[in-house]
């Protein structure tokens, strides 16, 4: 489990967190919302340990993160949005060289994973556009068989049709008790994958909350008439989408863009929401 | 688990850290094993015709494989400072300490050594061709010269030590003066690896002479107040009362300590900037 307490973090004198505290339980894929710059990445970065909090603890099974044991490396695998890969190696040779320091690694499964993505393991990485690039790391990354995966920007550069792909295999993995986290502003490409939601602001996290627990407390309502007292009213070609707060207790379907444009919109109000 | 060294994960980190060995560093180690064959071709084109003494050849061999030590660092861990490429070193399951103890291996022992066999290898068969000017096997050289003190330098010395020849270049304690200042150096360029980004080596070596520079300039002021005060004088005088041997003996001393305790510096520098190093 990963445990987040009271936590500050700046850089040099810009905070990025305030007082956050936040947990990630296993078996779920953990989605990682919010605008560009409010601290997305040095969350991840901070779970990984290669930040070290200016106060409040981070630990990942009760190991404090910025000591980057080996013992807790071993069971994390972190894919950053940019990664400098060796020209002349291949997707094979790269995972080799990572294999023995993991104990939970399966050749079957990374030889399973490049197939699902139709990626070849002996195509030099030199030769491959940024999107199979990427598809190879994904693959070398959750072969390690690591208990956390936290992936920066994963869809980045993924063709659509690879996206479903990618959306299919975490899918499996996260039935494997393993804690998935994405980190994504391109929050389409994970609707139906990510559950709970995390929706950091600057130095805050507005909302930290199940998609059972989001739809209990808001209403997501299609094709209907603009509502003033909406959260969030989008026009859409059948109509109105308004966000609303959910005093019926009627089920509906999430929208990731709507949820995320409201909660940014209606901060205080929403907190009210979900502290209730 | 042991958290801080495993054995087993050392041997991993070594295996992979070889693994990149060539990829990262070979094409460079080649090209140094092989300088002293240009110098061979060079003499043989321009036909010089002199045999090249072996204890000149000796030095151009322990030469190119120090610069193999110093440049190892900048090039096998290029990226272990960087904010985005170094992640992929500092999120291998490995100790910090495992990582450090790899790279000292490698810039102290493996890539130098490498290369001077390389070369030494290189001598041997540019030795054995029946022409050229390397003529005398390596080891037939007298490896070593005396060292002289000719007194007409220190005119006001103290009598008795003239010409004295003092045969100390293999005299354990020389050679421990030297293998200090080379692993002193070595771990020099280490700690430079982790604060440079870019052109590592060649900044390592502006500061250097930076740093010597103002060092040169601060001890002028302390030069003449030493002269003046005919300090530096009695110093002299008190230096040739020793026994020559006696001298250099305690220089080198003061060398070793002096480089036990840089060496330590830099070793513990790099250590805490590899520890500590936000990504």
């Amino acid at each position: 489990m990963i445990e987040i307490q009271n936590l500050d973090f700046s850089y040099k004198k810009t905070p990025v967190f305030s007082n956050i505290s936040l947990r990630f339980d296993p078996g779920s894929i953990y989605g990682l919302l919010g605008e560009n710059g409010v601290g997305k990445t040095t969350l991840l970065k901070l779970i990984c340990g290669l930040q070290r909090p200016t106060a409040g603890t981070c630990t990942v099974d009760g190991m404090t993160c910025h000591d980057r044991l080996p013992q807790m490396l071993q069971r994390m695998v972190f894919l950053p949005d940019e990664v400098t890969l060796p020209d002349n190696a291949t997707p094979q040779q790269y995972v080799d060289e990572l294999a023995p320091f993991y104990p939970g690694y399966a050749y079957g499964t990374f030889l399973h994973l490049m197939q699902d993505l139709e990626v070849e393991k002996d195509r030099k990485f030199k030769e491959m556009s940024f999107g199979q690039q990427k598809k190879s790391l994904i693959a070398c990354a959750l072969s390690l068989g690591t208990d956390y995966v936290l992936l920066d920007e994963p869809t980045n550069g993924l063709d659509i049709p690879s996206k479903s792909q990618f959306r299919s295999i975490l899918s499996k993995r996260a039935q494997e008790n393993s804690t998935i986290i994405i980190s994504t502003h391109q929050v389409k490409d994970v609707e139906n994958l990510i559950d709970p939601i995390v929706i950091l602001s600057h130095n805050a996290v507005l909302l930290d909350a199940t998609v059972q627990r989001i739809t209990e407390k808001l209403f997501f309502e299609y094709g209907g008439i603009e509502r003033p007292e909406a959260l969030y009213k989008e026009m859409l070609p059948g109509g109105y989408m308004n966000v609303l707060p959910n005093t019926t207790g009627e089920e509906s379907q999430l929208n990731i863009e709507a949820l995320f444009n409201a909660v940014l919109r209606n901060k205080e109000r929403i907190k009210e929401l979900f502290e209730k | 688990m042991n958290n801080t060294f495993d054995w087993q994960r050392f041997c991993l980190v070594v295996k992979k850290d070889l693994h990149n060995l060539w990829p990262m560093f070979g094409t460079t180690m080649l090209i140094l094993a092989v300088l002293p064959f240009a110098l061979w071709l060079l003499m043989l084109v321009l036909n010089i015709d002199a045999s090249m003494p072996p204890d000149f050849r000796l030095m151009m061999i322990e030469g190119v494989a120090m610069i193999a030590a110093f440049m190892a660092p900048s090039r096998l861990y290029r990226t272990w400072n960087l904010r985005n490429e170094g992640i992929y070193y500092a999120m291998l399951p490995a100790s910090k300490l495992e990582k450090f103890c790899s790279a000292l291996l490698f810039s102290l022992i493996i890539c130098p050594l490498a290369v001077y066999l390389g070369s030494m290898a290189l001598d041997l068969f540019l030795t054995l061709l029946p022409f050229g000017p390397w003529q005398d096997w390596l080891w037939q050289g007298q490896m070593g010269f005396p060292f002289t003190i000719n007194l007409s330098f220190f005119e006001n010395m103290a009598a008795g030590v003239e010409d004295a020849e003092i045969l100390m270049y293999y005299g354990p304690l020389w050679v421990v003066a030297c293998w200090m200042s080379y692993i002193c150096s070595v771990l020099m360029f280490i700690f430079t690896s982790t604060l440079f980004k870019k052109h590592k080596v060649l900044q390592t070596i502006l500061w250097l002479y930076l740093i010597e520079f103002v060092l040169s300039i601060l001890f002028i002021p302390i030069s003449i107040a030493l002269v003046a005060t005919d300090s530096l004088q009695n110093l002299m005088e008190w230096a040739t009362t020793l026994d020559p041997q006696t001298m250099f003996n305690a220089f080198f001393w003061f060398a070793i300590a002096f480089d036990v305790l840089l060496a330590a510096l830099f070793g513990w520098l790099s250590w805490r900037r590899l520890k500590k190093m936000p990504y």
